[in-house]
């Protein structure tokens, strides 16, 4: 189940959150506790009943290792943690990776050796993340090992079991006992809620699926670009990505806040940074976070001395992975690269002190290498991704709008469309993010008419059949 | 204001505003779908293939028991009777047999066909792709979304006599084709190529129509004379082969060399493949006295 489908929001999300707040009422301890975990269980099930069972074997054996971390003492607790580690990488290659590893190995190998395709779990490459973090997290004591129900529950919560906010243990179990209180959210935080909700949904609906359409068409018609036409599709493609996973973040806050846990936010403003650093500062947080804490800094520590060489190297080396995370695809590890050589250079360029760019000037250059390192990410294979590259500096044809006139294709769609594309676009570039907007929210007059207006608008969009499932799900 | 009140007013308003609009697409109903659609006459102004699948569900088993099922060079034959039934024609441009299945499955539950004329052309069985979501078109878009408000508004500037577009399709479903003369228009090579799908579909669809009583006649639309010489060898083995693959039915070939005067006539065509009105109308009168000989003769 989808968070842009009428199921979810008019029928799984109220139901959920009135189960919740009439479980209050139950003389049962931990009572809306169980029915979030129940509810995770239905909505992760919705999509694939039978990889319930990975889930919840995930959750189980990673349980068990962190009670034997938190039992321990050295060096079995190190042993422990490697293990588990081995365990979750496994478990995340066995669905993801093993025959992209396999294909890329010599020739005969390919051939005679290759694993059956599984049909990975729904987002198992969030959870495993979740689940390491935990796992380290209980290593380093920064949390003692929590029971199987409270893990349970945080790790099949279902506004992020699929693509996030990644949610580090400590920030979400520690809210488990006002979850269980006798208070619900406040009514401050159901509107917040509801008006962040209303911000995600016509980000993705509106926003998203009309840059997606426009993007499709681009690079489906490689062939034919001209210069000036391959950086507007790419462009799309980047504010197609923003709008659809930066919705689906908000819903998934809005989702959480309902019931009332805060989960981290994603997304703040990424296309209003002046430099690629500003830039994964604001975009995917949880997962820059991540690769900060988790896979950046051990690197670096295992440098004999922190230098802007060894910097570089651990950077470019966590940004790889980071791209590779995504999926098995030469196209992502380019991605990576292509973010990790940026953020190399311009932490060279801050370290040496080298002149300050004008700000318009960093801007450009920050959207432009974000647009390079997308047409990776989109492409299906390095070729067509090289083809593209050719078509943005220019070769054969530097102008030309043909394509941009075909885009949104004819009728009254091509208006809505080219609306809708209009629209995002002056969001992106003028508005505040959905994040600070929500942050900032009061209930005055105006918000009452803009989130009323938002929902119908996107109700409209969904019930004319137009929306399309999430990126990240296929992540 | 208090975020309670806030929260009531905001619900309350996004709940009155739908239900308004809903309530709104209701009455109007340019589909044919919430009241009785016996006797009325729908036209659809925008979005023909979204139109002709909620009109299939209720308003053509109501008011029809022929169907004509093709591709946009039949779209605009107007047959209003043939052999008694009245026809609505469900072609639609540009359109697989795969389409034309979804479409056709809607009128078929509650409708009861005497006479289907299925037209053979390779568009039909070239591919099996599916437009603007047919696939998952529910009827709850009837209750407010583009498509509905577009032909709602369409509707009220035509009967306010305000007409700057013209109608997708008229009561009987004939649609009216943008008239841009083009008669050297090349056939694509790859125009000929038939997909194993689309051909289980078409001859699923022919089973399921003649399961439920219905006769069928296959109909080859006419070529305009030098493009169909040009490719006369490729339109014959494409025939040859269909006609092996599909269940036998009697067939009107209008290629045929009795034809040739009309195909030869730049009048009578918008460019090499789709019929001017004066050539449609022709072959709409030929159509009224052919398929019943050729039901009778079985051939």
């Amino acid at each position: 189940m989808n968070f842009n489908t009428f199921n979810y929001i008019l029928l799984f999300l109220p139901i959920v959150f009135i189960a919740c707040n009439l479980a209050r009422r139950l003389p049962v301890p931990k009572a809306p506790q169980i029915c979030i975990l129940l509810a995770s269980t239905v909505f992760y099930s919705w999509f694939k009943p039978s990889h319930i069972a990975y889930l919840l074997g995930s959750i189980v054996v990673n349980w068990q290792i962190a009670r034997l971390i938190g039992n321990a003492a050295q060096p079995w607790r190190k042993h422990y943690l490697k293990a588990g580690l081995v365990l979750n990488l496994g478990f995340l290659c066995t669905f993801k990776y093993v025959n992209f590893f396999l294909s890329n190995i010599p020739y005969s190998v390919h051939h005679h050796f290759r694993a059956p395709e599984f049909a990975f779990p729904l987002g198992i490459s969030f959870f495993t993340l979740t689940q390491i973090m935990y796992l380290v997290d209980c290593y380093e004591e920064l949390l003692p090992p929590s029971s199987l129900f409270d893990h349970a529950t945080f790790v099949s919560f279902f506004p992020y079991v699929i693509s996030g906010p990644i949610s580090r243990a400590k920030r979400i179990l520690h809210q488990f006992p006002s979850l269980n209180g006798d208070v619900g959210p406040s009514a401050d935080t159901l509107a917040r809620a509801t008006y962040l909700f209303t911000l995600g949904l016509i980000k993705k609906v509106v926003f998203a699926d009309a840059f997606s359409k426009a993007a499709d068409y681009g690079f489906g018609n490689v062939g034919n670009l001209s210069a000036f036409e391959a950086w507007c599709f790419a462009s799309a493609f980047a504010l197609q990505m923003y709008f659809d996973f930066s919705g689906y973040s908000d819903m998934a806050i809005a989702s959480a806040l309902f019931l009332g846990i805060e989960v981290p936010r994603n997304f703040d403003g990424p296309f209003r940074a002046t430099s690629i650093i500003e830039f994964w500062k604001r975009w995917h947080i949880t997962l820059t976070s991540f690769i900060t804490t988790y896979i950046y800094t051990p690197l670096l520590q295992s440098f004999r001395r922190a230098t802007l060489a060894t910097s570089a190297v651990a950077t470019l080396i966590a940004m790889t992975l980071a791209g590779l995370w995504h999926g098995p695809n030469w196209t992502f590890v380019v991605f990576g690269a292509i973010h990790g050589t940026g953020l190399a250079v311009n932490q060279y360029w801050r370290k040496k002190k080298m002149p300050d760019m004008s700000k318009p000037v960093g801007w450009l250059l920050t959207f432009a290498l974000v647009d390079i390192a997308f047409v990776f990410f989109r492409s299906p294979n390095l070729q067509t991704a090289g083809l593209f590259f050719s078509r943005l500096f220019g070769w054969p044809q530097p102008l030309g709008i043909d394509n941009l006139h075909k885009m949104n294709g004819v009728g009254p769609m091509f208006a809505v469309l080219a609306l809708s594309q209009f629209a995002g676009t002056v969001a992106v570039a003028c508005r505040k993010s959905s994040d600070q907007l929500a942050r900032e929210f009061k209930p005055t007059w105006s918000n009452y008419a803009a989130t009323a207006a938002y929902a119908l608008i996107a109700f409209l969009y969904l019930n004319s059949n137009v929306a399309r499932p999430f990126l990240y799900f296929a992540f | 204001m208090t975020s309670r009140r806030w929260i009531l007013l905001t619900f309350a308003t996004i709940i009155a505003l739908a239900g308004m609009s809903a309530a709104i697409c209701v009455a109007v109903d340019p589909y044919g779908l919430w009241r009785d659609p016996a006797g009325r006459k729908l036209t659809v102004y925008d979005f023909e293939r979204k139109a002709k699948f909620f009109l299939s569900r209720r308003y053509v088993p109501a008011n029809f028991d022929g169907l004509i099922i093709g591709p946009s060079c039949s779209a605009n034959w107007n047959v209003p009777l043939i052999a008694g039934a009245r026809i609505y024609n469900e072609s639609l441009p540009g359109g697989s047999v795969a389409e034309e299945q979804i479409v056709v499955n809607q009128a078929l539950p509650k409708g009861h066909y005497r006479l289907v004329v299925m037209i053979l052309w390779p568009t039909m069985t070239s591919h099996h792709d599916i437009n603007e979501g047919l696939d998952k078109s529910e009827k709850v878009e009837t209750l407010g979304s583009f498509h509905v408000y577009d032909n709602e508004v369409a509707s009220a500037l035509h009967a306010w006599h305000i007409r700057f577009h013209k109608s997708d399709a008229a009561p009987d479903g004939q649609v009216e084709l943008p008239y841009r003369k083009r008669l050297s228009l090349p056939i694509p090579p790859d125009f000929f190529q038939v997909d194993p799908v689309a051909l289980e579909d078409f001859r699923d669809l022919v089973q399921s129509l003649r399961s439920r009583g219905a006769s069928i006649v296959y109909v080859v639309p006419p070529i305009y004379e030098p493009i169909y010489r040009l490719n006369q060898p490729a339109f014959e083995n494409y025939l040859y082969t269909v006609r092996q693959l599909l269940p036998s039915a009697p067939i009107i070939d209008l290629n045929g060399s009795e034809y040739t005067g009309f195909r030869s006539d730049p009048d009578n065509y918008i460019d090499t493949v789709h019929l001017a009105p004066q050539g449609a109308a022709t072959v709409s009168a030929l159509l009224q006295k052919l398929v019943p000989d050729a039901i009778a003769s079985g051939n």
